[in-house]
Protein backbone atom coordinates (compact mmCIF):
# COMPACT_ATOMS: atom_id res chain seq x y z
CA UNK A 1 0.00 0.00 0.00
CA UNK A 2 2.83 2.37 0.94
CA UNK A 3 4.59 1.38 -2.28
CA UNK A 4 1.43 2.12 -4.26
CA UNK A 5 1.10 5.56 -2.60
CA UNK A 6 4.72 6.30 -3.40
CA UNK A 7 4.16 5.38 -7.07
CA UNK A 8 1.05 7.54 -7.14
CA UNK A 9 2.98 10.51 -5.74
CA UNK A 10 5.70 10.02 -8.35
CA UNK A 11 3.15 9.84 -11.15
CA UNK A 12 1.44 13.01 -9.91
CA UNK A 13 4.78 14.79 -9.66
CA UNK A 14 5.90 13.84 -13.15
CA UNK A 15 2.57 14.94 -14.61
CA UNK A 16 2.77 18.32 -12.87
CA UNK A 17 6.36 18.74 -14.08
CA UNK A 18 5.31 17.81 -17.60
CA UNK A 19 2.46 20.33 -17.48
CA UNK A 20 4.72 23.13 -16.31
CA UNK A 21 7.49 22.42 -18.79
CA UNK A 22 4.95 22.25 -21.61
CA UNK A 23 3.42 25.54 -20.43
CA UNK A 24 6.79 27.26 -20.66
CA UNK A 25 7.04 26.23 -24.29
CA UNK A 26 3.51 27.28 -25.22
CA UNK A 27 4.30 30.90 -25.95
CA UNK A 28 3.49 30.71 -29.60
CA UNK A 29 2.16 33.82 -31.28
CA UNK A 30 -1.52 33.76 -32.08
CA UNK A 31 -2.72 36.70 -34.11
CA UNK A 32 -6.46 37.02 -33.83
CA UNK A 33 -6.57 40.80 -34.25
CA UNK A 34 -8.33 40.75 -37.62
CA UNK A 35 -10.87 38.14 -36.52
CA UNK A 36 -11.65 39.99 -33.28
CA UNK A 37 -12.07 43.30 -35.13
CA UNK A 38 -14.40 41.65 -37.63
CA UNK A 39 -16.54 40.05 -34.89
CA UNK A 40 -16.73 43.29 -32.89
CA UNK A 41 -17.62 45.29 -36.01
CA UNK A 42 -20.25 42.74 -37.02
CA UNK A 43 -21.75 42.61 -33.51
CA UNK A 44 -21.82 46.39 -33.24
CA UNK A 45 -23.59 46.55 -36.60
CA UNK A 46 -26.20 44.09 -35.37
CA UNK A 47 -26.64 46.02 -32.15
CA UNK A 48 -27.00 49.34 -33.97
CA UNK A 49 -29.64 47.83 -36.22
CA UNK A 50 -31.55 46.35 -33.30
CA UNK A 51 -31.40 49.30 -30.89
CA UNK A 52 -34.18 51.50 -32.46
CA UNK A 53 -36.50 48.49 -32.61
CA UNK A 54 -35.88 47.60 -29.00
CA UNK A 55 -36.51 51.19 -27.87
CA UNK A 56 -39.67 51.42 -30.02
CA UNK A 57 -40.90 48.11 -28.68
CA UNK A 58 -40.42 49.22 -25.08
CA UNK A 59 -42.09 52.58 -25.81
CA UNK A 60 -45.15 50.93 -27.34
CA UNK A 61 -45.56 48.48 -24.47
CA UNK A 62 -45.15 51.12 -21.77
CA UNK A 63 -47.57 53.50 -23.47
CA UNK A 64 -50.09 50.68 -23.92
CA UNK A 65 -49.82 49.66 -20.25
CA UNK A 66 -50.25 53.22 -18.95
CA UNK A 67 -53.17 53.87 -21.32
CA UNK A 68 -54.90 50.65 -20.24
CA UNK A 69 -54.49 51.59 -16.58
CA UNK A 70 -55.92 55.09 -17.15
CA UNK A 71 -58.88 53.72 -19.17
CA UNK A 72 -59.60 51.16 -16.44
CA UNK A 73 -59.59 53.84 -13.73
CA UNK A 74 -61.83 56.16 -15.78
CA UNK A 75 -64.26 53.31 -16.47
CA UNK A 76 -64.43 52.43 -12.78
CA UNK A 77 -65.07 56.06 -11.83
CA UNK A 78 -67.80 56.51 -14.45
CA UNK A 79 -69.43 53.19 -13.57
CA UNK A 80 -69.46 54.14 -9.90
CA UNK A 81 -71.10 57.48 -10.73
CA UNK A 82 -73.82 55.95 -12.89
CA UNK A 83 -74.89 53.28 -10.43
CA UNK A 84 -74.54 55.27 -7.24
CA UNK A 85 -78.14 55.80 -5.95
CA UNK A 86 -79.34 59.34 -5.19
CA UNK A 87 -79.97 60.11 -1.46
CA UNK A 88 -83.43 58.97 -0.18
CA UNK A 89 -84.07 57.10 -3.36
CA UNK A 90 -82.93 53.73 -2.06
CA UNK A 91 -85.41 53.40 0.80
CA UNK A 92 -88.49 54.37 -1.25
CA UNK A 93 -87.53 52.04 -4.07
CA UNK A 94 -87.03 49.21 -1.58
CA UNK A 95 -90.44 49.85 0.02
CA UNK A 96 -92.13 49.89 -3.37
CA UNK A 97 -90.45 46.63 -4.20
CA UNK A 98 -91.73 45.00 -1.00
CA UNK A 99 -95.27 46.26 -1.52
CA UNK A 100 -95.42 44.93 -5.04
CA UNK A 101 -94.61 41.36 -3.93
CA UNK A 102 -97.86 39.40 -3.68
CA UNK A 103 -98.44 37.39 -0.47
CA UNK A 104 -100.48 34.30 -0.07
CA UNK A 105 -100.59 33.35 -3.75
CA UNK B 1 -3.24 35.25 -22.66
CA UNK B 2 -2.19 32.60 -25.18
CA UNK B 3 -0.24 30.91 -22.40
CA UNK B 4 -3.32 30.66 -20.16
CA UNK B 5 -5.53 29.39 -22.97
CA UNK B 6 -2.81 27.15 -24.43
CA UNK B 7 -2.52 25.31 -21.12
CA UNK B 8 -6.22 24.61 -20.93
CA UNK B 9 -7.58 23.71 -24.34
CA UNK B 10 -6.33 21.51 -27.20
CA UNK B 11 -3.84 23.23 -29.54
CA UNK B 12 -6.34 23.24 -32.41
CA UNK B 13 -8.83 25.26 -30.39
CA UNK B 14 -6.43 27.87 -28.92
CA UNK B 15 -6.93 30.46 -31.66
CA UNK B 16 -10.71 30.27 -31.49
CA UNK B 17 -10.76 30.53 -27.69
CA UNK B 18 -8.32 33.48 -27.66
CA UNK B 19 -10.60 35.19 -30.16
CA UNK B 20 -13.61 34.58 -27.88
CA UNK B 21 -11.70 35.93 -24.88
CA UNK B 22 -10.91 39.22 -26.63
CA UNK B 23 -14.47 39.61 -27.90
CA UNK B 24 -15.84 38.95 -24.39
CA UNK B 25 -13.34 41.44 -22.96
CA UNK B 26 -14.35 44.09 -25.50
CA UNK B 27 -18.05 43.78 -24.70
CA UNK B 28 -17.36 43.48 -20.96
CA UNK B 29 -15.15 46.56 -20.71
CA UNK B 30 -17.97 48.49 -19.05
CA UNK B 31 -17.83 46.03 -16.15
CA UNK B 32 -14.11 46.56 -15.58
CA UNK B 33 -14.04 48.51 -12.33
CA UNK B 34 -10.30 48.72 -11.79
CA UNK B 35 -10.54 46.83 -8.48
CA UNK B 36 -8.06 44.33 -9.93
CA UNK B 37 -5.36 44.90 -12.53
CA UNK B 38 -6.37 44.74 -16.19
CA UNK B 39 -4.14 41.68 -16.69
CA UNK B 40 -5.87 39.83 -13.86
CA UNK B 41 -9.31 40.84 -15.16
CA UNK B 42 -8.42 39.55 -18.63
CA UNK B 43 -6.95 36.35 -17.14
CA UNK B 44 -10.27 35.77 -15.35
CA UNK B 45 -12.15 36.04 -18.65
CA UNK B 46 -9.68 33.62 -20.24
CA UNK B 47 -10.06 31.07 -17.43
CA UNK B 48 -13.86 31.27 -17.53
CA UNK B 49 -13.94 31.00 -21.34
CA UNK B 50 -11.83 27.83 -21.16
CA UNK B 51 -14.13 26.48 -18.44
CA UNK B 52 -17.13 27.14 -20.72
CA UNK B 53 -15.30 25.39 -23.55
CA UNK B 54 -15.02 22.20 -21.48
CA UNK B 55 -18.61 22.45 -20.26
CA UNK B 56 -19.83 22.46 -23.87
CA UNK B 57 -17.27 19.83 -24.90
CA UNK B 58 -18.25 17.52 -22.03
CA UNK B 59 -21.85 17.52 -23.22
CA UNK B 60 -21.10 16.92 -26.88
CA UNK B 61 -17.92 14.89 -27.10
CA UNK B 62 -17.48 11.14 -26.80
CA UNK B 63 -15.54 9.91 -23.76
CA UNK B 64 -11.76 9.98 -24.02
CA UNK B 65 -10.24 6.82 -25.45
CA UNK B 66 -8.29 4.44 -23.24
CA UNK B 67 -4.54 4.65 -22.82
CA UNK B 68 -2.34 2.61 -25.15
CA UNK B 69 0.49 0.17 -24.36
CA UNK B 70 2.97 3.00 -25.04
CA UNK B 71 1.49 4.98 -22.14
CA UNK B 72 1.66 2.00 -19.79
CA UNK B 73 5.28 1.35 -20.79
CA UNK B 74 6.07 5.03 -20.15
CA UNK B 75 4.55 4.78 -16.63
CA UNK B 76 6.74 1.77 -15.89
CA UNK B 77 9.86 3.54 -17.21
CA UNK B 78 9.02 6.64 -15.16
CA UNK B 79 8.54 4.62 -11.97
CA UNK B 80 11.82 2.80 -12.46
CA UNK B 81 13.78 6.04 -13.06
CA UNK B 82 16.70 6.02 -10.62
CA UNK B 83 18.01 9.56 -10.83
CA UNK B 84 16.37 12.99 -10.95
CA UNK B 85 17.67 13.50 -14.47
CA UNK B 86 16.00 10.30 -15.66
CA UNK B 87 12.81 11.34 -13.92
CA UNK B 88 12.90 14.77 -15.57
CA UNK B 89 13.55 13.17 -18.95
CA UNK B 90 10.38 11.15 -18.56
CA UNK B 91 8.44 14.33 -17.76
CA UNK B 92 9.52 15.75 -21.12
CA UNK B 93 8.10 12.82 -23.06
CA UNK B 94 4.93 13.25 -25.07
CA UNK B 95 3.30 10.41 -23.18
CA UNK B 96 3.37 12.45 -19.97
CA UNK B 97 1.21 15.17 -21.49
CA UNK B 98 -1.10 12.60 -23.03
CA UNK B 99 -1.61 10.74 -19.76
CA UNK B 100 -2.33 14.04 -17.98
CA UNK B 101 -4.80 15.08 -20.67
CA UNK B 102 -6.46 11.65 -20.49
CA UNK B 103 -6.81 11.97 -16.70
CA UNK B 104 -8.11 15.56 -16.87
CA UNK B 105 -10.77 14.54 -19.36
CA UNK B 106 -12.21 12.13 -16.82
CA UNK B 107 -12.90 15.05 -14.46
CA UNK B 108 -15.95 17.27 -14.47
CA UNK B 109 -15.37 20.72 -16.05
CA UNK B 110 -15.58 22.31 -12.55
CA UNK B 111 -13.01 19.96 -11.07
CA UNK B 112 -10.79 20.34 -14.10
CA UNK B 113 -10.87 24.15 -13.88
CA UNK B 114 -10.03 24.22 -10.17
CA UNK B 115 -7.40 21.47 -10.34
CA UNK B 116 -5.64 23.17 -13.25
CA UNK B 117 -5.52 26.50 -11.44
CA UNK B 118 -4.61 25.33 -7.95
CA UNK B 119 -2.57 22.15 -8.38
CA UNK B 120 -1.03 22.56 -11.82
CA UNK B 121 -0.62 26.33 -12.22
CA UNK B 122 0.06 26.82 -8.52
CA UNK B 123 -2.42 29.66 -7.86
CA UNK B 124 -3.65 30.09 -4.30
CA UNK B 125 -7.27 29.18 -3.51
CA UNK B 126 -8.10 32.89 -3.17
CA UNK B 127 -6.58 33.73 -6.56
CA UNK B 128 -8.37 30.79 -8.19
CA UNK B 129 -11.67 31.95 -6.68
CA UNK B 130 -11.11 35.46 -8.06
CA UNK B 131 -10.27 34.17 -11.52
CA UNK B 132 -13.25 31.85 -11.70
CA UNK B 133 -15.62 34.26 -9.99
CA UNK B 134 -16.59 31.56 -7.45
CA UNK B 135 -16.72 31.67 -3.67
CA UNK B 136 -13.61 30.86 -1.64
CA UNK B 137 -15.31 27.94 0.10
CA UNK B 138 -16.51 26.46 -3.17
CA UNK B 139 -13.00 26.54 -4.66
CA UNK B 140 -11.45 25.14 -1.47
CA UNK B 141 -13.85 22.19 -1.36
CA UNK B 142 -13.56 21.56 -5.09
CA UNK B 143 -9.77 21.72 -5.02
CA UNK B 144 -9.71 18.97 -2.41
CA UNK B 145 -12.30 16.82 -4.19
CA UNK B 146 -10.65 17.32 -7.59
CA UNK B 147 -7.29 16.20 -6.19
CA UNK B 148 -8.91 13.10 -4.69
CA UNK B 149 -10.67 12.36 -7.98
CA UNK B 150 -7.43 12.71 -9.93
CA UNK B 151 -5.60 10.41 -7.52
CA UNK B 152 -8.36 7.82 -7.89
CA UNK B 153 -8.12 7.98 -11.68
CA UNK B 154 -4.32 7.72 -11.67
CA UNK B 155 -4.27 4.88 -9.16
CA UNK B 156 -6.14 2.69 -11.69
CA UNK B 157 -3.40 3.00 -14.29
CA UNK B 158 -0.49 2.18 -11.99
CA UNK B 159 1.11 -1.23 -12.56
CA UNK B 160 -0.40 -3.87 -10.29
CA UNK B 161 -3.74 -2.11 -9.86
CA UNK B 162 -6.80 -4.07 -10.87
Amino acid sequence: MAHHDDDLRRLERVLIESYRSHSDRSNEVVDVTQAVMRTVHHSNGERAWWTPFVVLDQLVWRTATITAAVVLMMTMLLTGDLFRPQSGETQSLFAEELESVPFGD
Amino acid sequence: MVRIVGRRVPADDVEEIVHDVFVRAYFGLAQFSGAVSFDRWLAGIAVRTCYDFWRVRKRTELPASALTDDHHRWIERMLSAQSDDQFRDQAQKGEAGEVLEWALRQLSPENRAVLTLVHLDGYSVREAAELLGWSLVNVKVRAHRARQALRRILSHILPGST
